[in-house]
C-alpha cells in the first residue's frame, strides 16, 4: 500500500519535478556561466575584492528557486486532490490517516530536502575551485533560510489545501505568508548565522500542522 | 489534536507579534529630523540649523544666546565649516580669537569620522586586503592576495585560490618574532584603494595585544602598540587622515574611546561621556581648534565639543528626540518581536515586554473573548482563555479564528 501511495505521488508530480529539476540545472548554469564572464572580464582578486569588502552576494539569483520549488510541488501534490475530490477517497484507504498524510508530506519534503541538498553541492563544489572555505561557509549561512523557506512553503501547502473552510484557510495562507518572510528577512551575506539553526526548528515544528488540517477535514468542518 | 492547534495559535501569536509592530511602523514611521549642530570657534557657542515647519524656513542660530543669523552671518560665525564660501566671498578670516588659521591647516586637519553599532555587529568574511604601503605609486594597487589570520597568518592567491606559502611564512616568522598570541581576535583595516596612502591593519590576539600590521617593500612590519593596562578593545576603526596624526580609534569593553596617535604610538583617551556602541551612532567632526562629538542614540542626540589641544569637553548641548511611540506599543501590544535592529547587521531574534497598561488591554480582550464564545454557544476552554489574557490581542485573533 505505502508502495502504491507513493507512485500516486509520483504519478501526479512526476513533471513537476522534472520541471524543478530542469529550472534548477538552467539556474545553476547561468549562474556559473555569469560569474565565469565575471572571472574573465573583472578577474578573479576582483570578485574577491568585491565579495569580501562589499558585502555582494553572487548567487542572488537563487533567492526565490526553493520557494518556488517547493510551492510548485505542493499545488501538484496537494490541490488535484481538493480539487477533484480524491482527499476523501485518500484517508479511507486500509492505512491509517496520520501514516497517509505522513507518506504524503513526507514525500515531497524529502524529494525537495535530497534535490536542494545537491543543489547546494553544486554550488559549493563549483565554489571551491575558486573562492576560499570563508566564502563557502558565508554562501551556506546565506542560502539555508531560502532553501528552508521551500520546505515551509511545502508543508504548509499541503495545510491549506486540505483545510475544508474558508475562514481557516485564509488564516493559514497569512500564517504561511509570515512564516516564510522569516526566510526572507534580509540578504545581507551571512546575516542568518546561527539563526539559521532556528528557522530548521521551524520547519521541523510546521510539520504536523496538516494532520489538524485532516483532522478537521473528517469531522467535516464546512463554511 | 488540541496540541496541534496550540501549536499553530502559538506560531501565529509569534507572528502577529513580529508584523503588527513592523506594520505600524511601516505605516507610521517618519524621518526623525536630525538637526545640524557646529561648534562656533568665534562665538564659543554651539550654533544650529533647524526647520521651522510653520513657516517653512531653514533658522540658522546661537544655542546659547538664541540669536539668529541670516545664511552669509551663519557662514562667518562657523568659519572653519564655510571656509570654502568664506574663501569664495573674500570673508575668511586669518586668525580666530588670536590663533592663525591657514587654508592649509583647515584642509589637512578636518576630518569626519563616523562609528554606527552595525559596523561592529556585522557579519563579515574573515580575509584581508594588505596592500603595499611603500610602493612608491601615487595609487593604491591591489596586492594579488589577502591574508587569513586565525591560528596562523595565510595569503591565499585569488587567481588560483592557493596559499602562498613564501609569504604565509615571512609573515609568519614576524608574527612569532613579535610573540602574538594566536588566534587573533580583532583584525581592522581600511581595504580600499580609494584612499591616499596605507596603514595597514590593527590587531589584537587572545590576550588582547594590540599590534600594527604593514606591508613594506613586500615585508612585515609588525609593531605591538601598548595600550593602558586593562583596556580591552572591542571594536578598532582605522583611518587615514590628510595630516598622518593618527593611525586609529578603538573603543573598549567600558565603552571608552581611544586615538592610536601616530607620535610614538602615544594611545590617547578622547572623551565621550554615555556612548556605548553597542547602542548609539557616533560622528566627530573635527577642524583645527575642535572636535564637534556628536552622540545619537534613541533619546536623541547630544554634541560636544572637545578643544583639540586641551582634550577637555569645553561645551555641550542635549536635543532629545520624542519617545511617545514606544508608548503605543507598551499600551497595547504585551510583546513586540523583532528580527532585525539598528544595532546589527545579524537577524537576531529580539523580545520587548509591554508596560503595565496592558494587563487592562489584556482584560478587555480575555473578556471579548469570552463574550463572543458565549454568544456562539461554544464551550470555553481554560488553554485559549489564559493564552489571551497572557498575549492580548496577539494570542485573540488566532485563538478566535481556531475556536471551532
Amino acid at each position: 500500500m505505502n508502495r502504491a501511495l507513493l507512485f500516486k505521488e509520483y504519478k501526479k508530480t512526476k513533471w513537476f519535478i522534472l520541471g524543478i529539476i530542469l529550472a534548477g540545472i538552467a539556474l545553476h548554469t547561468y549562474t556559473f556561466l555569469k560569474l565565469g564572464r565575471s572571472f574573465r572580464f573583472a578577474g578573479m582578486e576582483h570578485l574577491w575584492d568585491v565579495i569580501i569588502n562589499r558585502d555582494q552576494f553572487m548567487f542572488r539569483d537563487l533567492k526565490y528557486f526553493p520557494l518556488a520549488a517547493g510551492v510548485c510541488l505542493g499545488v501538484a501534490q496537494f490541490v488535484p486532490e481538493v480539487i477533484q475530490k480524491r482527499i476523501k477517497l485518500t484517508l479511507h484507504l486500509p492505512l491509517s490517516e496520520r501514516k497517509t498524510i505522513m507518506l504524503m508530506v513526507g514525500y515531497g519534503q524529502l524529494l525537495l530536502l535530497g534535490f536542494f541538498l545537491l543543489h547546494i553541492l553544486c554550488a559549493v563544489v563549483f565554489s571551491s575551485f575558486h573562492f576560499p572555505y570563508e566564502f563557502i561557509l558565508s554562501f551556506l549561512q546565506t542560502v539555508a533560510p531560502w532553501y528552508m523557506a521551500g520546505l515551509l512553503a511545502h508543508s504548509m501547502i499541503a495545510m491549506i489545501c486540505i483545510e475544508p473552510t474558508w475562514k481557516v484557510r485564509v488564516f493559514n495562507i497569512l500564517v504561511m505568508i509570515g512564516t516564510i518572510k522569516m526566510c526572507y528577512i534580509t540578504d545581507f551575506p551571512g546575516a542568518y548565522g546561527i539563526v539559521s539553526c532556528l528557522l530548521a526548528i521551524v520547519v521541523l515544528y510546521v510539520l504536523p500542522f496538516t494532520f489538524y488540517s485532516v483532522y478537521r477535514f473528517k469531522i467535516g468542518e464546512q463554511d | 489534536m488540541k496540541t496541534i492547534k496550540y501549536f499553530i495559535i502559538v506560531l501565529a501569536t509569534g507572528l502577529l507579534a513580529w508584523m503588527m509592530p513592523m506594520m505600524y511602523h511601516i505605516i507610521t514611521d517618519e524621518a526623525s529630523g536630525n538637526i545640524f549642530t557646529y561648534y562656533s570657534s568665534l562665538e564659543k557657542s554651539f550654533c544650529t540649523i533647524d526647520f521651522d515647519e510653520v513657516n517653512e524656513r531653514l533658522i540658522r542660530k546661537n544655542m546659547k544666546t538664541g540669536k539668529e543669523y541670516n545664511e552669509a552671518e551663519f557662514d562667518s560665525i562657523l568659519p572653519l565649516f564655510y571656509y570654502r564660501q568664506l574663501l569664495s566671498d573674500g570673508r575668511m578670516p586669518d586668525t580666530i580669537h588670536g590663533v592663525a588659521v591657514t587654508t592649509k591647516d583647515i584642509n589637512s586637519k578636518t576630518f569626519y569620522f563616523r562609528v554606527n553599532p552595525t559596523d561592529k555587529n556585522t557579519p563579515h568574511i574573515p580575509l584581508y586586503t594588505l596592500f603595499e604601503s611603500m610602493s612608491g605609486r601615487v595609487n593604491l594597487e591591489m596586492p594579488g592576495d589577502l591574508f587569513r589570520i586565525t591560528n596562523k597568518i595565510e595569503f591565499v592567491d585569488p587567481e588560483n585560490n592557493q596559499v602562498k606559502t613564501g609569504k604565509s611564512a615571512l609573515f609568519m616568522r614576524a608574527f612569532e618574532k613579535r610573540n602574538f598570541h594566536f588566534p587573533a581576535k580583532l583584525v581592522a583595516g581600511n581595504p580600499s584603494t580609494r584612499k591616499p596612502y596605507e596603514e595597514g591593519y590593527f590587531i589584537t590576539d587572545s590576550e588582547d595585544q594590540m599590534f600594527h600590521l604593514k606591508m613594506v617593500n613586500g615585508k612585515p612590519f609588525l609593531r605591538k602598540v601598548t595600550i593602558p593596562e586593562g583596556v580591552k578593545p572591542v571594536h578598532i576603526a582605522v583611518m587615514e587622515p590628510s595630516d598622518r596624526s593618527f593611525y586609529a580609534f578603538f573603543f573598549d569593553e567600558e565603552h571608552k574611546m581611544y586615538q592610536i596617535q601616530t607620535d610614538a604610538y602615544k594611545v590617547v583617551a578622547i572623551p565621550t561621556p554615555e556612548f556605548d556602541l553597542n547602542r548609539d551612532k557616533m560622528m566627530i567632526m573635527a577642524n583645527p581648534l575642535y572636535w564637534n562629538i556628536n552622540v545619537m542614540s534613541k533619546k536623541g542626540k547630544k554634541a560636544f565639543a572637545m578643544d583639540v589641544h586641551t582634550r577637555e569637553i569645553v561645551d555641550q548641548v542635549t536635543i532629545d528626540h520624542d519617545t511617545k511611540e514606544a508608548g503605543f506599543f507598551s499600551d497595547l501590544f504585551p510583546v513586540s518581536l523583532y528580527f532585525e535592529s539598528p544595532y546589527t547587521r545579524f537577524v537576531k531574534p529580539m523580545m520587548y515586554f509591554g508596560g503595565v497598561t496592558v494587563l487592562f488591554f489584556n482584560l478587555f480582550f480575555v473578556l471579548l473573548f469570552v463574550g463572543i464564545m458565549r454568544y456562539r454557544k461554544q464551550p470555553l476552554s481554560f488553554i485559549p482563555l489564559v493564552w489571551v489574557a497572557l498575549t492580548g490581542v496577539l494570542g485573540f485573533i488566532p485563538c478566535l479564528v481556531l475556536s471551532k
